[in-house]
């Protein structure tokens, strides 16, 4: 009976996580497109074919990882800053909080248009301050090569809270009284940070890594909004290749695969993580 | 008889937590179940409220079998350990809950919970929150809850154990007001061998899920029918005799005397508990407790007797009393 | 070292309050103004900006609204579910337990923009395009994950005497749910409703493509739709009006309800 009260949940789970996977797999093997009339035909595995051969896929898979990775880097840091300061005891704690979890509670399309704004060229306040210092037009957002840059910046002004937050839960399940020990036993303060505060924040920075790699993987508001891929597709993220295979081009066949596509890659990701950390966890073993 | 476990057991995973348990509690008897932790008397609690089912065996209320009847619908009146209040809701709405589900018209509702706030001497605290009282008031309501309940069997769970002593010393009378004279069969659970003498009419003593002995107190502490349950009941603890030939003799501290003609002893040290004392002894036979009137003034050497009648005689292998 | 310490409380006010405050600016600025910063003429500040988004067709309250209805939709659909199913998960065996957090868990890992696909053809198959009630469906599902762990872990936090005591007070299952265990775990249940309200709102990708009349755009999509209408040409002045309006209602949300979103997050954070 009891166990009954967790169908709903999970059915409707199920519904909306597992039949996308099962219907992209089997797109995935069709040609389902304008072509076809949006029929849906098997094409035995031409679709698979294409995408390994489809350079702009593989490009796209470079710069989500490259976006991914130093997105997801430069939060770990500012959060950990974020959260060792809200973590001290002073005043006007609560509003500074609730200040810096505006970002995150903010939608993202809302800042990926003011983030746009912001970089405007030459109207934004970026390219005034840099007139101002006497620098060339940055052309932030059509430079190919620093474009990504500034969706970095978006992401991070964006998620660094939500992982702040996760970092000081951590901080606060630790006991005060581990300091105390380390202060009687003579120890400096910046080390107690190496010493005590980061090895048992561990769990919560890998989990914060886990959760915020995984999402960053996914980019599509920050990126569809803010430069709409370009400037030649150097913002391009997988999940927007795959929206405008599928809402531009009306390919669905190959939109689902570029979906299972990046979803394998993803769990490549995760595992090659997961392997390095258990790594280092075993030299870190080996080196004491 | 009107509650009556026939060879319950209750299994967990693989492994029998409590097995062939034969118990009878007729109406307005209390029967206290007695055992160190893990003996399973808690089991045995849970087992008659319904909150597990025993896997073997059944239990008859009135008569009617309720081994397959779920708690919801057992009409058990329980004590927790915890009280086991509802934090959210005022006395008096803890109070109601119950009757409140099962029907009972609002009015009705009301003249209830207000006679029993009356007669436990809560009216008072009818509007505050269980956070906001005291451990004794909480115990308190939690008995007027049970009352309410208008139970065919009172169940109470270490009911005072998170009391201080003075405490459990003025509600014991009110206990045996409110629910030991009633009609009903009381089981209370305690690892307080004082507590059960004071409060039971017979006790039950359990341990690794098996009785042990059930009797009156008076019959467990003069005739125990295993070592355990001699060394169980009786503090200071009784004296077991090294085993000569396959029998554990053994005697109980006030039972031993001093006296001219018995064995020379060496005093090893003496705790004084006011109207008495206990003494440690060195004999020839091992060590020895001794319980004497605390006047006495106590040489460094004696020599102390018992009368044979008071030795208890057990098989040193089974453990069982020899008659 | 209080010194140093009040520097990077300003940086981080700076950091996390600038590019809000820009907009706030910009909102007010007559369109001469954005282009010449330094002008000083006279026509500097106005209102303009939000008469335009306010009686634009459809008016931009329109758009609030209908997050509104989306979010509380959406947050009473996964209470109604994830109630039930955490405090079954509470009290099943702990093996399946286990099995059915490392799902949600899991589910809660998986970036779901790459199920808008399938969504969008499930939506057409049941005809639920430009249905706002229907958003709740998936977003349900997407919340499902977090709603039923944190609830899970309130309901297991719970003692079990509680429950033990209100069934030998005869209350039966949905007794015992209404009258005790979900008023105790009533924190849980507000950090929970928070965070899907939040997500229901700002979710952007499947409102994006179940919705496609102008009168039931959630915010995050008419706001984008603004940045589609050219790439070159935006109007930022109104624009920035329209996420000012956009922003302050979760500023208000935020600020009501800061300690259960720190909680609900931090819960899942410590307890997931």
């Amino acid at each position: 009976m009891i166990q009954l009260l967790l169908l709903p949940a999970i059915l409707l789970v199920g519904l909306v996580f597992g039949v996308p996977l099962i219907r992209y797999a089997w797109l995935s093997l069709h040609a389902d497109s304008v072509v076809t009339g949006l029929v849906a035909i098997p094409n035995n595995g031409a679709n698979w074919l294409r995408l390994i051969n489809d350079q702009r896929f593989w490009q796209d898979a470079i710069q989500t990882s490259r976006f991914a990775v130093v997105s997801v880097g430069l939060e770990l840091l500012i959060a950990l800053a974020i959260a060792l300061l809200l973590d001290q005891r002073w005043r006007g704690r609560g509003v500074v909080r609730a200040a810096t979890l505006l970002p995150w509670a903010l939608p993202t399309t809302v800042m990926a248009l003011g983030w746009r704004w912001i970089f405007n060229t030459p109207y934004g306040p970026i390219e005034q301050l840099a007139k101002l210092f006497g620098l060339h037009t940055l052309n932030i957002l059509s430079n190919p090569d620093i474009t990504w840059l500034a969706t970095v910046v978006g992401d991070v002004w964006k998620t660094t809270p939500f992982i702040a937050l996760i970092l000081l839960a951590g901080l606060q399940t630790i006991p005060e009284d581990l300091y105390e020990a380390f202060r009687l036993e003579g120890g400096k303060p910046r080390a107690a940070l190496f010493r005590i505060t980061l090895p048992l924040l561990q769990p919560y920075v890998l989990l914060g890594l886990l959760f915020r790699l995984a999402q960053a993987f996914g980019v599509f508001d920050l990126i569809q909004v803010m430069t709409g891929g370009g400037p030649a597709s150097s913002t391009e993220s997988l999940a927007l290749y795959s929206y405008i295979n599928a809402m531009r081009f009306l390919d669905f066949g190959y939109s689902a695969t570029i979906m299972i596509g990046s979803f394998i890659l993803l769990l490549l990701a995760c595992i090659l993580v997961w392997a390095i950390i258990q790594q280092s966890r075993i030299l870190k073993g080996a080196l004491k | 008889m009107s509650l009556i476990l026939q060879d319950i057991g209750r299994r967990v995973g693989r492994k029998w937590i409590l097995r062939h348990l034969q118990l009878e509690v007729a109406n307005g008897e209390c029967l206290a179940l007695l055992g160190p932790s893990g003996c399973g008397k808690s089991t045995t609690l849970r087992l008659i409220a319904g909150l597990d089912l025993a896997d073997e065996g059944s239990i008859l209320i009135d008569g009617q079998d309720v081994s397959k009847v779920a708690a919801v619908d057992r009409r058990i009146g329980m004590v927790f350990q915890s009280y086991a209040l509802f934090p959210h809701l005022t006395v008096a709405a803890n109070l109601c809950l119950g009757l409140r589900v099962r029907g009972i018209s609002a009015a009705e509702q009301q003249h209830r919970v207000a006679s029993v706030l009356a007669l436990m001497q809560l009216e008072e605290f009818a509007d505050r929150r269980p956070a906001q009282l005291s451990g004794g008031q909480r115990q308190r309501v939690a008995l007027a809850r049970a009352l309410l309940r208008d139970p065919l069997v009172y169940l109470l769970d270490e009911p005072m154990s998170n009391l201080d002593a003075q405490l459990r010393e003025d509600l014991r009378p009110e206990l045996r007001r409110l629910i030991l004279n009633g009609n009903q069969p009381v089981v209370y659970v305690t690892h307080d061998q004082h507590e059960a003498m004071a409060m039971a009419d017979r006790i039950a003593v359990l341990r690794d899920g098996q009785l042990e002995q059930i009797g009156t107190p008076q019959e467990l502490y003069l005739k125990p029918s295993t070592i355990f349950v001699a060394s169980f009941i009786g503090r200071p603890q009784i004296n077991l005799l090294p085993a000569q030939s396959g029998i554990v003799t053994a005697i109980r501290p006030e039972d031993v005397h001093l006296s001219e003609e018995g064995i020379s002893c060496r005093i090893i040290d003496i705790e004084w508990l006011g109207t008495s004392q206990l003494c440690l002894l060195d004999s020839p036979k091992g060590k020895l407790r001794m319980l004497c009137n605390s006047q006495i003034k106590i040489p460094e050497n004696v020599k102390v007797k018992w009368s044979s009648e008071k030795e208890h005689h057990f098989n040193s292998e089974s453990g069982h009393r020899i008659n | 070292m209080i010194r140093t310490r009040n520097i990077w409380i300003i940086a981080l006010l700076i950091w996390s309050l600038s590019p809000l405050f820009w907009q706030v600016y910009t909102s007010f600025c007559s369109p001469e103004s954005l282009i010449q910063p330094l002008s000083n003429s006279g026509h500097r500040w106005t209102l303009d900006n939000y008469r335009q988004v306010l009686t634009a067709d459809p008016p931009f309250w329109r758009y609030l609204l209908n997050s509104a209805i989306v979010g509380i939709s959406s947050t009473s659909l996964t209470l109604l579910l994830a109630i039930p199913a955490a405090y079954s998960l509470s009290r099943i065996p702990a093996k399946l337990a286990r099995l059915v957090k490392l799902l949600m868990l899991g589910a809660a890992l998986f970036p779901y923009v790459l199920l808008f696909l399938a969504l969008l053809e499930l939506a057409r198959s049941f005809n639920l395009g430009n249905n706002l009630l229907a958003l709740s469906f998936p977003y349900a599902a997407l919340s499902m994950p977090l709603a039923v762990l944190l609830l899970a872990s309130a309901f297991k936090d719970l003692p079990v005497d509680l429950e033990e005591a209100a069934k030998l007070e005869g209350l039966g299952l949905w007794q015992r749910l209404r009258w005790v265990l979900i008023p105790l775990v009533g924190p849980a249940t507000a950090s929970t409703s928070i965070l899907v309200f939040l997500f229901s709102w700002n979710e952007y990708p499947i409102a994006l493509t179940w919705l496609s009349r102008s009168d039931l755009l959630t915010l995050p999509v008419a706001i984008a739709r603004i940045a589609g209408t050219s790439v070159y040409s935006i109007p930022y002045g109104p624009y920035a009006a329209a996420t000012v309006l956009g922003a302050l209602p979760l500023l208000a949300l935020v600020m009501i309800f800061q300690r259960q979103i720190v909680s609900g997050l931090t819960q899942g954070a410590v307890k997931g």
